[in-house]
C-alpha cells in the first residue's frame, strides 16, 4: 500500500519545521483515522444488520 | 412519516459509523458486526428509553461500547495477549522511506488498549466532540482530554515516529498482517 505520509511538506506552505513535534504526530495519527474510519464506513452494509433493523417494521404492522 | 419509520432511517443512516466505531474496539470485522447487531437488538428492545431528537448516535455508540466493555469482561481470558500473538505480529521494518503505511498504522492501532482506541477513534475520526465522547464513555471532559493525549503519544511509540511525525526506520517496528481500525 502506498505511503501515506510524505516527507515532502505540503506545497500550499502549511507545513512548517518549527512546528511542534506532538502537533505533527497528531495530524499524521489523525489522518490515517480518518482514512481507516473511512473505509469501514464506506463498506456496505451487512444484509444481517438491516435486517436487524427489519423487526421495527414488524413492531409497526403489530400496532396497526 | 412514522417516528418508528424516522427512527429505522436515522438508524441505517448511522449504521456505516457504528461499524466504524465497533471495528476500532473489536479485532476482526466479523466480531465487530456482531457487536453492531447486538447492539442494534438492544437499541431496538430498548427504542421506548430514546428520547427523540437527543443525540441518536451518542446513543448507540454508548449501548454500543456498554456491550463491548461487558463482553470483553466476560471473555477476558479470551482476548488478553497472553500468548504475545499480536506482539509476534512485530517485525522488522523492510521500507526505509520514513513514512507509515496504513496497514502498519491499523496494526500498531490495536496494540493499544481498547480505551485509548475508542477515544482516537471517537474524536479523531468519527468527528465526536470532547464532550460527545465524554459522555459516551461516562467520564468528564478532562479525562477524555488527557486519554486522547497519551493514546496519541503511544501510538506514536508504537509507530517508531521520530520528533518529524516520521516513522523511525532503524526502531524495526513492523508488522506483518494487518488489523481492523
Amino acid at each position: 500500500m502506498e505511503a501515506l505520509v510524505s516527507k515532502k511538506p505540503p506545497e500550499d506552505g502549511s507545513y512548517s519545521q518549527s512546528k511542534p513535534a506532538s502537533a505533527q504526530h497528531k495530524q499524521l495519527i489523525t489522518r490515517n483515522l480518518k482514512i481507516a474510519y473511512g473505509q469501514v464506513a464506506s463498506e456496505p452494509v451487512p444484509q444481517r444488520l438491516l435486517d436487524v433493523l427489519s423487526a421495527l417494521d414488524a413492531v409497526e404492522e403489530k400496532k396497526s | 412519516m412514522s417516528a418508528s419509520t424516522a427512527f429505522k432511517s436515522e438508524l441505517i443512516e448511522l449504521l456505516p459509523s457504528l461499524r466504524a466505531f465497533a471495528r476500532s474496539l473489536a479485532h476482526n470485522s466479523a466480531q465487530a458486526d456482531d457487536l453492531v447487531q447486538d447492539t442494534l437488538v438492544k437499541a431496538l428492545a430498548n427504542v421506548d428509553r430514546f428520547e427523540p431528537g437527543t443525540n441518536l448516535r451518542a446513543w448507540l455508540f454508548t449501548i454500543l461500547r456498554n456491550h463491548y466493555y461487558s463482553q470483553l469482561r466476560k471473555l477476558k481470558r479470551e482476548v488478553e495477549d497472553a500468548d504475545g500473538k499480536f506482539a509476534a505480529r512485530l517485525a522488522v521494518r523492510p521500507e526505509q522511506d520514513g513514512s507509515v503505511d496504513l496497514e502498519d498504522f491499523k496494526v500498531a492501532f490495536q496494540q493499544l488498549a481498547p480505551d485509548h482506541r475508542e477515544v482516537l477513534t471517537l474524536v479523531g475520526a468519527s468527528g465526536c466532540s470532547y464532550e460527545e465522547a465524554a459522555t459516551i464513555c461516562g467520564c468528564a471532559v478532562g479525562t477524555i482530554k488527557s486519554r486522547v493525549n497519551r493514546a496519541r503519544r503511544k501510538l506514536a511509540d508504537l509507530l517508531g515516529l521520530d520528533d518529524d511525525g516520521q516513522a523511525i526506520p532503524s526502531e524495526g517496528r513492523l508488522i506483518e498482517g494487518t488489523a481492523s481500525v
